[in-house]
């Protein structure tokens, strides 16, 4: 059983031992080089990188995006929004299947319900009252009229 | 320390007159020299290296470490004032930087440890100290080099620093506040709980 001091003393002789560990042989005929190379690597790099604030907006968004990633599925996300919105509104615009056809007068384009389906109960439009109605915009106006899609046809 | 690759050329150019001292080769760097920045990498890489192993007990991330203070350094020229050494400023870098890779790794990381050299065997301290043990001399000495090294690491970054800088590499009190940036009773505390730690973790080699 030894004294702590003696302890001691056998701690500071066995941390002598770190002193004898040596890195592979010629690992430090490398070392300074290797340094030196790649600071000149990271100097080639920041002359390549290209001034963004010199650069044009799209191509500084571009680099925004590219560095920040929750901005770029934030940006994602909205272009995906805007696109699933614009088919979902095409979908719905062309529900009320109304048409533009030709008149029998021949130039003249006027908005025409659909026969089928009836969607409020009622009877179709009848030609004299539909010829009626584009005669009277076509008097005022003194063109081809366009009848809003949401306008009633018929006089209803 | 030699310049590795100084005897090359030597024929061909002057050997320099004075070694130029680091003042010289700090301002010299500064201006883009990478050849002076080269010579103060090969003055001071081999005692920068042996504090991040020590730090680590891992050959490949003190390569890594090591390098990437010197480059770190480089970059940071223009801040150095001057007010300590460079070869403080340089240990400063090269131990922060250990310290926030020991930090940021979960867990301890495996042991790459490098060779004893030829001079273990016949350092007569370290002889008596294992020689009572076993009759192969060598593989005590690598046991209780792997010992010491696991011991080492279950010190905090702290301590194991100090360790390292006054017990194995022999630097001050003052050097090691320095470095440390604290005051000498931080590092005479420090040391001691080091040592501490350290004898109970190796009770059994000590005995």
């Amino acid at each position: 059983m030894s004294n702590p001091s003696e302890e001691f003393s056998r701690l500071r002789q066995a941390l002598k031992l770190k002193r004898h560990e040596q890195p592979p042989p010629r690992y430090f005929n490398e070392f300074s080089s290797q340094v030196v190379n790649r600071l000149r690597e990271t100097q080639a790099d920041k002359d390549q990188e290209i001034d963004w604030s010199e650069a044009p907006w799209l191509r500084r968004f571009l680099h925004y995006l590219e560095s920040n990633s929750l901005a770029a599925v934030g940006f994602a996300g909205s272009i995906c929004a805007l696109l699933i919105g614009g088919i979902v509104y095409s979908e719905y615009s062309d529900s009320p299947a109304t048409n533009l056809t030709n008149n029998n007068d021949g130039n003249q384009m006027v908005a025409q319900r659909n026969p089928a389906p009836v969607l409020f109960g009622d009877a179709p439009a009848d030609a004299a009252g539909s010829n009626a109605l584009q005669a009277s915009f076509g008097a005022s106006v003194g063109g081809p009229v366009v009848v809003p899609v949401s306008l009633k046809l018929g006089g209803q | 320390m030699s310049k590795p690759g100084a005897d090359q050329g030597e024929e061909a150019s002057p050997r320099p007159t004075a070694i130029p001292d680091d003042p010289a080769l700090i301002a010299r760097a500064r201006g883009g020299d990478l050849a002076a920045y080269d010579t103060l990498v090969g003055r001071y890489q081999e005692r920068i290296y042996a504090t991040v192993y020590h730090m680590t007990a891992n050959h490949e991330d003190a390569n890594d470490l090591a390098q990437e203070s010197f480059i770190k350094a480089y970059q940071a020229l223009a801040s150095f004032k001057g007010g300590s050494s460079f070869y403080t400023w340089l240990y400063r870098i090269a131990v922060n930087k250990t310290i926030n890779f020991l930090k940021q790794r979960r867990h301890r990381g495996h042991l790459s440890l490098n060779d004893l050299d030829f001079n273990a065997e016949h350092d007569a301290e370290l002889v008596a100290l294992v020689s009572d043990k076993t009759p192969r001399r060598d593989a005590a000495l690598a046991e209780l080099q792997e010992k010491l090294n696991e011991a080492m690491l279950k010190l905090s970054e702290d301590h194991r620093l100090v360790i390292t800088l006054h017990d194995v590499q022999g630097h001050s009190h003052d050097e090691i506040a320095e470095i440390m940036d604290c005051n000498i009773g931080t590092v005479r505390s420090r040391l001691f709980y080091a040592r501490q730690q350290m004898q109970g973790f190796l009770s059994d080699y000590l005995k």
